[in-house]
């Protein structure tokens, strides 16, 4: 997303925020469930630690007399199958869970963290050799493996911890291996290298640091799965020293009176499923704290926002020369946090594309390009909606169209290709099948027939040997060739508007200037209006009849190309345009903008621009400035920005 | 004609991906292909080209992060590719990097003191109380106020980042500074701050820089001498001012002439001349 | 596909030598001396070295291990220290009921599972998501074989609908077969489909944020189509995986269920093996149970080979 992610303008001040380990606490205290495992956790390891003080009993003491004896003042849950008392050996049991899972968790992470990291950072052979060592376990699963490991060192509490220990430290080291090899990848090791520091300090200064978080999750994680393990061993009689008060025994021993007393097994089961649970939901909670916001975002409800009313003015045709007409369009995103105003990412945005022009739409990362184009389609990614505005194509207003009649105007009469064409297609699925697809649904040809086209189109689009390479997969194109073939779908079905998102920018300089071109000629040839969004103007110079200026959120400068790149009216379109670097002349000093694109939640009340801007007046903030005579600057007038060359 | 070479790169050859051994193998493939240039003191060394065109490997070869598997990479007069693995750290004071994507080139768990500050007290054995006075200094340095010293790189914008990102380099006092696409990932209004700030330390320090970068318009504003890269050769060098007046390579031809010019006049034209040379570069595929 | 058939088949059979290599030295790690169980504490020494020589044990390892395995590829396992028949024949007998609770519990699972991951994931933050996601959250925290019990308890005890325990063979009766696999499979499938369940949702809600869903969606596909053919093949291929991992996990729990329905399976076997030292058998179901799991990984592969083009060499 945006790069400037702080709203902190230049050498500003951003607010003060907590450290990343403090923020990432708080974020687990935030989630109830969160707090009550961790309160879980907490209570268990106190009755592990003062289980004498805590047991009514001594939980091996039987007393034949009051065996199978119910729930009870005497007996709170009851007594076993020989008179002991369940509820002290519930709560030893707690003491013998707790210190095996903990014993083997610990002992696991001692060893299979440092060799994990060791050899993801280092490669090479011992990577390799250790690499081998884990495919091993891939094929014996861990209970097995656990089982001839308790063949080779006995049975009882320490060996099972160990060979549970065991099993896991390949899994940590997996793990480890697998982080080490991510952070390794990223250039801040580089850099350290580069600095001179040495592997030791880059192991544990730099990329320790950065692994923790995932392997304290997996490591809460599996203290859930060791008292899983535990107990099932000591189920299957392979487990603790007969002297220890388990679970897993409990359960042993209850099974056998399963018919007639079963109420045996519930206090040991429950015990069980309350400790895993708490495990389970602590690891989880720090995963969602560590996790960046983004999976928050993925998880809310995929819905399409209420629709604005309708607007005033009815239904009229655009005129002749119009083939989309957008007013006062609004689109917002609910707060990320409860409580908060929604974010307006997009405010009273309005231009008009006209038939068979190509109308550039520019501005800096972050401004509301993509935004602007996914509106055109109703396709505004939930939970963000339209929340205003009117979009006229044709006699329609798209704003208030029904999803299934705007399906039918997707794909046929408004196309769009987008600035990562790779991406943009599924990668396993041909691509001669994807490009098949519009047309079999659209025109509803059949198969041959789509095939046959598009092989026509490939060829048109300028895709050398379009009839073997209609069975490639997508990884299997370049760059430049799958951007052409996004256009040669996008213009399958005849298409009366093309929407190019950022086409050329994921491409190198030769093969965008080829990618224009095409896109020139086939504008041309097909008579189809384009609205080409791009962040560099120099691509709108070379491409476009007309452009709109975005900034914020908002359109801030339209007009015909040769007049805003000569004369631009408003101070960002002036100022984006003093800072280009050009290829002919060197320059001693580059004019700049002082600053940087504000995020959504720090724009200005008055002019978004008045931060930023060299003409700012105190009235400037007085609040929204309007679009009018194709800026919205509230010093148009008396401004003069003539761009010399 | 030029100073006295800092440099000097002979018939250099990068290979990757080769000798693995145990189970999956693989061909490696050839990045640099016997590439050779100098760069003298203080002087802004540019290479382009497209991407995958090794112009990366290079500088990555120079820095000791790629595995050298022929020719020469001497600076001082000293041989790079002789120290193997362990790269002695005066060399590593003397050359400095700053790459294309400050959100990576930074450890998001450290604060911009720590980053910086590491590299004063490795180099220069500092006290912490110098330290933190030396790393107030480089932030300033860079136009950054001594506030940053305790955030993190998640609150920093991407041009911030990337001020940081100067300030490390600069704080072994470098006398070679690679920087590998240092602006492609910001914005404009945002790059050409950090392209001033470059000029301005160049002027101030006598930096030399090798700067790495596929947009020649911005090449054009920090660079004294301009190599083309393609397919892990260079195909054509010369001082900047004539490579852009006068390109003769056809290939430099076509690169010069599909550069997007911020001004519709003659659009028309230009468009008729790339349409001429890719004409010819189909007829004769030698290029 | 052809090159990656064989690719595969060459690194499966490699796989299953180093699991063989493994399992046979770290037994050898173990105290306890065969010869000296054989022959009991205190036997003669030369009557000891006499049946080491015999049985090849003064042999060096190597030699040990490589005897031993041209053996296993003879369909020779060795005799069983305990029972003093041979471990090809044990193995074979209790086979028949392992592969039954796997392709029970297994169908289950993944049925279950993809069903529950993809009734979530379509729809996340809905109610459908609310309830799977907490139930598999429990789920994971019930210990399969307390599941067992209470599900004994239910069908079996109170409302006497199914056998609580015994194994009938398919050969005796398929619906009897059937009948008493029901409840082993019900408890063995538990963990399977919460964590294909789990895994799935979270794909299925990755694949949908996927840009080519939304270039998809911009070409009007309708999306019932989008789902069918887009979303439903891209989301198989990490959901395969774990699919496989956990059919290996089914394999090894199944030693918990036959324990408590009582069932005559290569887990109980080898739970008996362990604790009378007896590692012929101990081994030899090992590498059958590996060779299982190395067989569930070959398909797992050959399905993503199917699945994904990427993965199939060039
Ligand atoms: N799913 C989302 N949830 C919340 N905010 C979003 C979402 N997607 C985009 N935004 C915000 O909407 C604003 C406009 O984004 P948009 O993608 O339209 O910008 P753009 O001009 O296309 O930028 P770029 O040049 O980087 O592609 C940005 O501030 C962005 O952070
Ligand atoms: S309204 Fe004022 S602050 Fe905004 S662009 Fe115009 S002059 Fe600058
Ligand atoms: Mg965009």
């Amino acid at each position: 997303m945006s790069g400037a992610g702080t709203a902190a303008a230049g050498n500003g001040p951003a607010p003060a925020r907590a450290t990343p380990g403090r923020q990432v606490l708080r974020h687990m205290l935030a989630h109830r469930a969160t707090t009550l495992a961790l309160a879980g956790i907490v209570l268990m390891i106190l009755v592990a630690l003062l289980a004498p003080l805590l047991a009514p009993y001594d939980p091996n003491y039987a007393n034949v007399r009051h065996r199978h004896q119910g729930p009870s003042l005497l007996h709170l849950l009851g007594t076993d199958n020989i008179g002991r008392d369940t509820l002290s050996r519930i709560i030893y049991g707690t003491r013998t869970a707790v210190w095996t899972s903990f014993e083997s968790v610990a002992l696991a992470l001692v060893i299979g963290v440092p060799v994990g990291l060791l050899v993801g950072f280092r490669g090479g052979w011992w990577d390799r050799l250790a690499m081998r060592v884990t495919d091993i376990f891939q094929s014996i699963p861990s209970l097995i493996f656990a089982f001839a490991l308790i063949a080779v060192l006995g049975r009882g509490t320490n060996q099972t911890a160990l060979a549970v220990a065991i099993v896991f430290a390949v899994i940590l080291m997996r793990i480890a291996r697998a982080l080490a090899l991510r952070e390794r990848e990223f250039l801040y090791v580089d850099a350290a290298r580069v600095a001179g520091m040495s592997t030791a300090t880059i192991l544990f200064r730099e990329i320790l640091p950065n692994t923790v978080g995932p392997i304290v999750v997996e490591a809460a994680i599996m203290l859930g799965s060791a008292i899983m393990i535990i107990t099932m061993l000591s189920f299957l009689g392979l487990g603790l020293d007969a002297t220890v008060v388990d679970w897993g025994s409990m359960l042993d021993e209850a099974r056998n009176y399963q018919a007639t007393h079963p109420y045996l097994a519930l206090p040991p089961g429950l015990a069980i499923i309350f400790a895993v649970l708490m495990f389970n939901f602590a690891g989880d909670g720090l995963r969602d704290a560590l996790a960046d916001k983004r999976s928050t975002r993925a998880a809310a409800p995929r819905r399409r926002g209420p629709r604005p009313p309708a607007a005033a003015a009815g239904p009229g045709d655009l005129p002749a020369a119009e083939v989309i007409a957008v007013r006062g369009l609004a689109v917002a995103f609910p707060a990320a946090e409860p409580g908060r105003p929604p974010l307006e990412i997009l405010s009273d945005v309005g231009f008009t594309l006209r038939r068979g022009e190509t109308l550039g739409l520019v501005g800096e990362s972050g401004s509301g390009k993509s935004m602007t184009a996914l509106s055109l389609l109703g396709l505004v990614p939930a939970p963000g909606a339209i929340t205003g505005g009117e979009i006229r194509f044709g006699g329609r207003d798209l704003v208030a169209l029904p999803e299934a009649e705007l399906a039918a105007v997707r794909g046929r009469e408004i196309a769009m290709i987008f600035q990562d064409p790779i991406a943009g297609f599924s990668p396993v699925h041909t691509i001669g099948d994807q490009l098949c697809e519009p047309l079999r649904i659209h025109k509803g040809l059949g198969e041959a027939e789509a095939r046959a086209r598009v092989v026509d189109l490939l060829d048109l689009v300028g895709v050398a040997g379009a009839r073997e390479r209609i069975d490639d997969y997508p990884h299997q194109f370049s760059g430049g060739m799958a951007q052409r073939a996004s256009i040669a779908m996008a213009l399958s079905c005849g298409p009366r508007v093309l929407l190019a998102d950022e086409p050329t920018t994921a491409l190198d300089v030769t093969i965008q200037a080829q990618v224009l071109d095409l896109l020139g000629d086939l504008q041309k040839r097909f008579d189809m209006s384009v609205l080409l969004i791009t962040h560099d103007l120099g691509v709108v110079a070379e491409t476009c009849d007309r452009v709109v200026v975005m900034y914020a959120g908002q359109i801030v400068e339209e007009g015909a190309v040769g007049d805003v790149l000569a004369r631009p009216r408003h101070p960002y379109t002036h100022a984006l345009l003093m800072a280009m670097p050009r290829d002919d002349v060197r320059m001693a000093r580059l004019p700049t903008v002082p600053g940087a694109v504000p995020a959504p939640w720090a724009w200005p009340r008055g002019c978004r621009f008045m931060p930023r801007c060299a003409f700012a007046r105190p009235e400037c903030g007085a609040g929204p400035v309007p679009f009018v005579a194709g800026t919205r600057c509230l010093r148009a007038a008396e401004l003069d920005l003539a761009v010399a060359r | 004609m030029r100073g006295e070479p800092l440099l000097e790169v002979r018939d250099l050859v990068v290979a990757y991906g080769r000798g693995r051994a145990l189970f999956g193998g693989g061909a490696g493939i050839v990045a640099v292909k016997g590439v050779s240039f100098d760069i003298t003191v203080g002087e802004g060394f540019a290479l382009v080209g497209e991407s995958g065109s090794g112009k990366s490997t290079i500088g990555r070869a120079i820095l000791g992060l790629a595995p050298v598997a022929g020719g020469s990479i001497r600076f001082d007069g000293q041989d790079i590719a002789a120290f193997g693995r362990r790269i002695p750290l005066s060399f590593r004071r003397n050359v400095q990097v700053v790459f294309q994507d400050p959100r990576s080139s930074l450890n998001p768990r450290r604060t911009i003191r720590d980053a910086i500050g590491q590299v004063v007290e490795r180099h220069f054995a500092t006290s912490a109380p110098a330290t933190e006075a030396r790393v107030g200094d480089l932030l300033a340095k860079v136009g950054l106020a001594a506030y940053f010293m305790h955030r993190y790189p998640g609150e920093l914008s991407g041009g911030q980042r990337q001020r940081v990102a100067i300030a490390r380099a600069l704080a072994t006092e470098p006398r070679l500074l690679i920087c590998d696409e240092p602006v492609s990932a910001l914005d404009v209004s945002t790059q050409s701050q950090i392209l001033n700030l470059l000029a301005d330390l160049q002027r101030d320090l006598g930096l030399a820089y090798l700067f790495i970068s596929h947009d020649l318009a911005v090449v054009r504003q920090v660079a004294d001498v301009v190599a083309v890269m393609r397919h892990g050769k260079l195909v054509e060098m010369g001082a900047s001012e004539d490579l852009y007046r006068n390109p003769t390579h056809p290939y430099t031809r076509m690169l010069v002439s599909s550069v997007p010019k911020p001004d519709p006049r003659g659009r028309e034209e230009r468009r008729a001349m790339r349409v001429a040379l890719r004409h010819a570069a189909n007829a004769s595929p030698a290029a | 596909m052809r090159r990656l058939i064989l690719l595969r088949l060459g690194m499966s059979l490699l796989s299953l030598v180093l699991a063989a290599a493994f399992v046979f030295f770290v037994i050898q790690l173990s105290p306890v001396d065969p010869v000296v169980l054989a022959l009991g504490e205190g036997a003669d020494p030369r009557r000891l070295e006499a049946m080491r020589h015999e049985l090849g044990l003064d042999r060096p390892y190597v030699l040990q291990f490589l005897s031993w395995f041209a053996g296993i590829l003879r369909g020779d396992f060795g005799t069983s220290f305990f029972t003093h028949r041979a471990v090809l024949a044990m193995l074979g007998e209790r086979l028949p009921v392992t592969v039954s609770l796997l392709v029970g519990g297994g169908t289950l699972a993944i049925a279950a599972g993809l069903a529950a991951g993809f009734a979530a994931g379509l729809r996340p933050g809905g109610w459908t998501d609310r309830v799977v996601t907490s139930t598999v959250s429990l789920a994971l925290a019930v210990p399969g074989f307390w599941f067992a019990l209470m599900l004994g308890l239910l069908f079996a005890v109170q409302l006497r609908l199914l056998p609580v325990a015994g194994y009938v063979a398919l050969a005796d009766g398929p619906l009897l077969w059937l009948r008493s696999l029901v409840l082993p499979s019900l408890a063995l499938a538990l963990h399977g489909t919460a964590v294909i369940g789990r895994h799935t949702r979270g794909v299925v809600v990755d694949v949908l944020g996927s840009p080519f869903i939304e270039a998809i969606r911009a070409r009007g596909t309708p999306p019932g189509r989008i789902l069918r053919r887009y979303v439903l093949k891209n989301a198989m291929v990490p959901v395969l995986p774990v699919i496989g991992v956990q059919l290996a996990i089914i394999i090894a729990t199944s030693s918990v269920m036959e324990k408590v329905f009582v069932l005559p399976g290569l887990g109980t076997l080898m739970v008996a093996s362990v604790i009378s030292s007896d590692f012929p058998t101990l081994q030899g179901a090992i590498v059958v149970v590996a060779a299982m799991v190395i067989l569930i990984n070959l398909a797992v592969d050959l399905g993503l080979g199917l699945l994904d083009p990427r993965v199939r060499p060039q």
